[in-house]
């Protein structure tokens, strides 16, 4: 269950086995699945928040610049 | 002749004095592009990995050498040769003391790393990759690089870095095994299912124990249901995120194992044996510092053997003049102050937890992967260092004077400095503890004697007020 259950947040595709030198000991291979989950997901969660926060600087920075140029011509007026 | 034969990308030859490898058509390719790497240039810049020069292979004469004990048809396939630095004096993890240990499990996550961003990963993570060149940590097994699909997220030599460094470097620590008990008996390190079973219940949930020991185990049980699945590859859709889980996981191995390493230098009743006053009688070092300084300095040696080094004080003194030190002694909290102390000042010593009276032995298959320290040692120093230890050998181990100088003779190509302690010695009586009658016998002159059945004295000191002498002695032509 546990295998079958990671990287659903990482589009994960089992393609063949590996070719493996060194025994990867099953119990520390699926311990290093498991983590390998959890911190794909956490570079989702960083991408997602950095977009985000690109987002909001890129639209504090519109509106800041619309301000500028309302008052600009509030004061023309 | 030595050789190793796990590899299926080439193996290793050692012949006259001369380290070579033979590279195969499979380990061509990750060979040629990791030599031609940053990652590898700074590497070699570095110091990190061992010396290498690429061969003519038609030159070696590779083809009829080739490899004992590799496949048949490997000999065909062998595409390319290279050199490596000998490193002179060999050792292996099972004679390291724990410090040492971390410093080859961090020069291995440093490499593993360094190529990360250039597409390069290591197919295992063993300390029989690293030599120990003098107290620095070296990298020598190049065909251990390999180039790694860029979108997997894992590192599969991390459960075999963990079975070697970091659950070894615990169990020294936390339930006292020593190195030598873990190595000398296992080839790829201490099981996480082994260190289960020596961990009590409250520590199996503990962390580091839980997730490097308990979570590992219980998922072993689990995985036998799923059969080869286990063992399918996984591949993330973005390279970026493969290589930030990467990175995050090498971040996590690195924790570790600086958690696993002994934090402070440990003591032992032999740690503290140069600072007591009561062992050293006024004058008594000061002599004896004074005869090896003159001894350095009139003949000159190349390379020494320090038996029973303690603290490294008088291999320090040697290695000062510029001698090349092995410095070995039983007790392997000593023996991690020599190397601290080595690695801090960049002496030429190398410290090694060997008891000479029951030496490392060969080891691996037909005992012929790793010499035993004695086939190593033997022919290899120009002189042999045995301050303040012969009454260790004679009293505790029980081992004859004859054999002691015997040893010695077979240890040095030529020069033997030895100190004399007598039986109304207080470090003679308290080791004896009632049996003072087996060694009514030894006197300095029954020392002497022994001695000249080897030896030719060139001089000899009688140190301080005290009754210990120090011998300066020359191996007779045999």
């Amino acid at each position: 269950m546990v295998d079958e259950g990671l990287f659903l947040n990482s589009a994960i595709l089992t393609s063949k086995n590996f070719l493996l030198y060194t025994d990867p000991g099953a119990g520390s291979l699926l311990w290093q699945l498991l983590l390998a989950s959890f911190i794909g997901g956490a570079f989702y969660v960083r991408l997602m928040a950095r977009r985000i926060r690109q987002r909001m600087t890129s639209f504090r920075k519109a509106e800041a610049t619309s301000d500028l140029l309302d008052t600009g011509t509030s004061q023309t007026e | 002749m030595a050789s190793s034969f796990r590899d299926p990308d080439g193996c290793l030859l050692t012949l006259d004095n001369r380290v070579l490898r033979f590279v195969n058509r499979s380990g061509e390719a990750n060979l040629n592009a990791f030599l031609a790497s940053e990652a590898a240039r700074t590497a070699f810049a570095s110091g990190k990995i061992v010396t290498t020069y690429r061969l003519d292979l038609n030159a070696t004469g590779a083809r009829d050498l080739i490899c004992v004990g590799a496949e048949p048809q490997a000999s065909d396939d062998i595409v390319a040769a290279l050199e490596h630095e000998r490193i002179t004096f060999q050792s292996f993890p099972y004679e390291w003391t724990p410090a040492m240990l971390f410093a080859a499990g961090s020069l291995t996550l440093d490499l593993a790393e360094a190529c990360l961003s250039e597409g390069f990963g290591l197919k295992d993570a063993t300390p029989y990759n690293v030599l120990f060149r003098s107290s620095k940590p070296v990298f020598v097994d190049l065909l251990s690089f390999e180039r790694r699909d860029p979108n997997d997220p894992l590192w599969l030599p991390y459960a075999q870095f963990v079975r070697t460094f970091v659950l070894p470097l615990l169990a020294n620590e936390q339930l006292g095994l020593g190195l030598d008990q873990i190595f000398l008996t296992r080839r790829d390190g201490l099981e996480p299912e082994e260190a289960y079973r020596l961990c009590g219940f409250a520590k199996r949930l503990r962390p580091p124990f839980l997730t490097l020991v308990s979570i590992p185990t219980w998922l072993n049980r689990t995985s036998d249901s799923k059969g080869e699945s286990v063992y399918r590859q996984r591949r993330m859709s973005h390279e970026a995120q493969a290589t930030f889980v990467l990175q995050r996981l090498f971040r996590r191995l690195r924790n570790q194992l600086e958690k696993a390493q002994p934090h402070e230098p440990k003591t032992s009743s032999w740690t503290t044996y140069m600072n007591s006053a009561e062992n050293f009688p006024p004058k008594y070092l000061s002599d004896k510092e004074e005869f090896l300084t003159k001894t350095l300095v009139e003949f000159k040696p190349r390379r020494l053997l320090d038996v029973g080094c303690n603290t490294g004080h008088f291999s320090r003194i040697a290695a000062g003049a510029g001698v090349e030190v092995v410095a070995i002694d039983q007790d392997a909290h000593v023996v991690d102050e020599v190397w601290r102390q080595a690695a801090a000042q960049n002496l030429d010593i190398l410290p090694l937890v060997v008891d000479l009276t029951r030496p490392s032995p060969a080891a691996g298959w037909r005992n012929s992967e790793h010499e035993s320290f004695l086939m190593r040692a033997e022919g290899y120093f120009d002189a042999v260092l045995m301050i303040a230890v012969v009454h260790h050998m004679l009293v505790t181990e029980r081992i004859p004077l004859s054999e002691i100088l015997r040893l010695a003779a077979q240890l040095t190509t030529d020069l033997l400095l030895i100190e004399f302690v007598p039986t109304d010695d207080l470090m003679f009586r308290r080791l004896t503890r009632g049996r003072e009658h087996l060694f009514e016998w030894l006197t300095n002159d029954i020392f002497r004697q022994a001695c000249l059945q080897e030896f030719h004295i060139i001089r000899s000191h009688q140190l301080g007020a005290t009754n210990r002498w120090i011998y300066l002695l020359r191996k007779k032509c045999q």
